[in-house]
């Protein structure tokens, strides 16, 4: 019997730090357990390609996002695909490589879920929405030590994409189960990653934690449409705090945490990393038993 | 809990709801008020609502960011709509929607940009804000800015010959950047747009301008949304003809061109809030 | 000496300067650029230029959306149709929002020669006065356009600068800043103040060397900003010489002539004699011809002084024995 994978779409713009937190989630998931497909594969013009026709990555037209579908159709179902690989170092197209039906499935790119037809399919999509200092500040560090970048060139080459973001990459919002936001928080002149969490009020999974989180009280937002829950964290916790905080809403985050954490204390950052394992586990079991319930059924 | 799948009537569904109350406080303002006009407010509502509740990117915490998207409200009659909107959305309190054309309010019969958060433009006097909208659009190509302009027309608004100065300027200068909307809802103070001073052929008028036409229903959230988020694939200005009907939503007032300008009377206000499922 | 220059050409020498100093400075022209001399920013600054064509309430319009993105834009167009063809815009779009946009207005005036009524300005200065928030600018030759020009991008909110078609001499110096409010003293006296603005304040100046001659002292006032107006030193000036003569180039109702009688009927009533059209519509001819037709040349200047010398009962400080 063929089980379908859990499939999760992460949207967002590049350098937001997509990638890092998806190898994460792949470490904490256990790596033998989870597929992930970079959409950056899907470019339908390579580098030279597009500088002659005039559009960005970030342009639908740019991508072949009709063979996207079609991979995430067969992955649900459960079959392998060939996955087609862009490298970013040289700008063209790699060997394809194949793309097994694991429990778990990650799609992380500027479009996963840009279409309805696309977004159906997932069992959650996230928005990875990191704020803009943030993004330069990355830039910045990753850019300036090898290649002399200015803060006024990385701006400038932020700014320049921002036309196609809006409208290619942010409508996904409307789509979205979970908006992910990292900025800058400053503490004693340093500054550390805060974490906010949205959710549609509709149907928040996170909701059990707002009444013990959320001091300030409820923050409410529109986003795409749709009026979202904010849950924010800004401060490192000491790491039994963070565990009783889970244990207190009823999760059982010990293996998880210590995982994500590792040290005597817990960043926002790992907190939400520990959260969105718990809840991914949580969806997988759930289909477990839709599975075996089925099989009762027709037994 | 977990596999809540889109479908086509749950997408809107939130939109759907804010509108409804936004219907419900032009109503209360307007019964406070004692005047203003109900018929081309209640005709903007869905439009206004899936631009600042979807579509355009905004930050009430932050209204002054450049890089903000910008709407002109050129139909300046409808701003209990506008303003019901913006309280709604969190630039300023609900509260102020008590004090509506009131002595001292910053609640203006015509929306004033220097009293009230969230309002981009002054306007009032027809034919003025897609001028405006043009030259917004222009700010935003020369600052190298991602920012989209939105101006919303009355139909009757689209006779004053400044209209077409703009949007002559917005073709020649292909501002792809830049949507119009245009209110039809056929009705303006004298009577019919096509007895008073006849529009049609409209589309054809504004594509003969170079722009990109659409026209959709504008009270279905399946029309209004797509045709607002298009503006990334076109090569030159939008122009979007939303086909309303005045006085949307409240039976005695649709299609009726005596509430252009007529406040509800009490009686009137609580038939119509009860149509729309207030108190 | 140095040759004799329109106003319009420091104006379009200064937009070339800010255009260098400030990257948020935009030039806006309907179809009039050579005439209004914004060509020569749009020469340097092809992307910052933009041209409405013939549509004057549209140039007002844009304008006012490129101020409300931080922009300071100019818009240029002949003193008749930014005014007249523009003025519920100029009210509704700019003054009303208090919108930073700057209209350089040429063509102000009689001056205009040879195009006729349809092309003269006579009432511009009246209907921006009128205007609530709106500062009225109008220099009196090319240095002073330049200076008012940069000190217009430096102030914060709307701006009309009346610019003329005709070179005049320089009687300013050219590197003296323009300060907005202030009633430039050119001459002291005490028989008489000559209130100018614009063009007229080199024929003030002239008239006051014929008074001279004659054995009268006049004061002559460069009323550049016509709003907010001076009122310090023009009522200074009114009560020490007890009699005001103004001279402009533009209907004696609305302009100079009713800004200055409007405060001196309240705080100082002296005889007043207003020089201007006199409620009627210009004409085609030689600029010259027109001053002289309309009754503003410096002769005209030294008899009206004359007239309300007498009028007041003479020189001051002694008798007329």
């Amino acid at each position: 019997m063929r089980r379908e994978p859990v499939l999760v779409g992460i949207a967002g713009d590049s350098g937001a730090g997509k990638t890092t937190f998806v190898r994460k989630l792949q470490e904490l998931l256990g790596p033998e357990r989870v597929s992930i497909i970079e959409l950056d594969g899907y470019h339908s013009l390579n580098r030279q390609e597009r500088k002659l026709v005039g559009i960005t990555p970030l342009h639908h037209r740019a991508n072949n996002l009709g063979l996207f579908i079609e991979h995430l159709y067969r992955l649900r179902s459960g079959e392998r695909v060939l996955r087609p690989v862009y490298d970013h170092e040289t700008g063209d197209f790699g060997d394809p490589v194949w793309v097994e039906p694991r429990p778990f499935i990650l799609v992380e790119g500027l479009h996963p879920f840009c279409f309805k037809v696309a977004a159906d399919m997932y069992d959650l999509r996230i928005y990875y929405d990191t704020h803009q200092e943030l993004k330069i500040h990355w830039k910045i560090s990753r850019d300036a030590s090898v290649r002399g970048y200015t803060v006024e060139q990385v701006v400038k080459e932020i700014r320049q994409r921002q036309w196609d973001i809006r409208n290619f990459v942010e409508p996904q919002l409307a789509y979205t189960d979970l908006v992910v936001c990292l900025y800058p928080v400053t503490v004693n002149s340093s500054f550390q990653i805060g974490v906010k969490v949205k959710e549609p009020v509709a149907h928040s999974w996170f909701k059990f934690l707002h009444q013990k989180v959320a001091a300030k009280g409820l923050v409410r937002e529109w986003v795409g449409g749709r009026e979202m829950q904010v849950l924010s964290f800004e401060e490192e916790l000491p790491y039994e705090v963070a565990e009783e905080l889970l244990r207190g809403v009823g999760l059982r985050a010990e293996a998880v945490l210590a995982r994500a954490g590792g040290g005597a204390r817990v960043t926002p950052y790992q907190l939400m990393l520990t959260l969105l394992v718990l809840r991914l586990e949580e969806i997988l079991a759930e289909r477990q038993e839709v599975g075996r319930r089925e099989r009762y059924a027709v037994g | 809990m977990l596999l809540a799948k889109l479908n086509a009537s749950g997408e809107y569904r939130e939109l759907e709801r804010k509108a409804s109350l936004i219907r419900q406080h032009v109503i209360r303002m307007l019964m406070h008020a004692g005047s203003g006009h109900p018929g081309g407010s209640l005709s903007a509502v869905d439009i206004l609502t899936a631009l600042y509740f979807r579509v355009m990117r905004i930050d009430p915490e932050n209204p002054q960011d450049p890089d903000r998207d910008r709407f002109v409200l050129s139909k300046g009659h409808a701003a209990p709509a506008l303003y019901a909107v913006l309280a709604e959305r969190g630039f300023f309190p609900v509260s102020w929607l008590e004090s509506l054309r009131r002595l001292g309010s910053p609640l203006q019969g015509h929306p004033d940009m220097r009293k009230v958060p969230g309002v981009e433009m002054s306007t009032g006097s027809l034919g003025q804000g897609l001028s405006v909208g043009v030259g917004m659009a222009l700010a935003a190509k020369l600052r190298g800015s991602g920012c989209r302009v939105f101006v919303l027309l009355g139909d009757g608004e689209c006779q004053e010959g400044q209209v077409w100065e703009a949007a002559m300027a917005a073709g020649h200068y292909r501002l792809n950047n830049l949507v119009a909307i245009v209110d039809r809802n056929r009705l303006q103070i004298d009577g019919e747009t096509e007895k008073v001073m006849a529009l049609e052929p409209l589309a054809a008028k504004w594509r003969a301008f170079n722009w990109s036409v659409i026209e959709i229903d504008g009270h279905n959230f399946e029309e209004i949304v797509p045709a607002l988020e298009r503006v990334g694939y076109a090569q030159k200005p939008t122009a979007i003809i939303a086909h309303t009907v005045k006085g949307k939503g409240v039976s005695f007032m649709e299609n009726q061109v005596d509430w252009h300008g007529v406040a509800p009377t009490k009686e009137q206000g609580l038939q119509a809030l009860k149509e729309l499922g207030g108190r | 000496m140095t040759k004799p220059m329109a106003t319009r050409e420091g104006y379009g020498q200064a937009l070339v300067e800010l255009g260098r100093r400030n990257e948020r400075v935009v030039v806006l022209d309907a179809d009039l650029s050579k005439s209004t001399q914004t060509v020569r920013f749009a020469k340097e600054f092809p992307e910052r230029f933009f041209n409405a064509g013939v549509a004057e309430a549209n140039l007002i319009g844009m304008a006012a959306g490129l101020a409300a993105s931080g922009f300071i834009p100019f818009a240029s167009t002949f003193a008749i149709f930014a005014t007249q063809r523009a003025y519920n815009q100029i009210f509704q779009s700019v003054a009303y929002p208090g919108l930073n946009v700057k209209i350089g207005a040429s063509h102000g005036g009689i001056t205009v020669g040879e195009d006729g009524a349809s092309h003269q300005a006579i009432d511009d200065l009246a209907l921006m006065r009128a205007l609530p928030g709106m500062t009225v600018l109008v220099p009196a030759d090319a240095h002073e356009a330049y200076q008012a020009t940069l000190a217009a991008a430096e102030w914060e909110g709307p701006v009309y600068i009346r610019l003329g078609r005709p070179a005049v001499p320089l009687i300013t110096p050219p590197d003296q800043p323009f300060t907005i409010g202030r009633i430039q003293v050119l001459r002291e006296g005490d028989d008489v103040t000559l209130a100018a603005c614009g063009h007229m304040v080199k024929v003030a100046l002239e008239a006051a060397e014929e008074l001279e001659r004659r054995g009268y002292k006049a004061a002559v006032l460069n009323v550049s900003t016509l709003k907010p107006l001076d009122q310090e030193t023009l009522l200074h000036w009114a009560s020490r010489t007890g009699a005001v003569v103004t001279v402009e180039e533009h209907s004696i109702i609305g302009g100079l002539g009713s800004a200055v009688a409007e405060v001196l009927s309240e705080e100082c009533p002296v005889p007043l004699i207003r020089l201007g059209v006199r409620d009627t519509f210009g004409q085609s001819g030689k600029p010259q011809e027109l001053l002289h037709h309309y009754g503003l040349t410096a002769d005209n200047v030294v008899e009206a002084a004359e007239k309300i010398i007498k009028r007041k009962g003479g020189k001051n400080g002694q008798s007329d024995t």
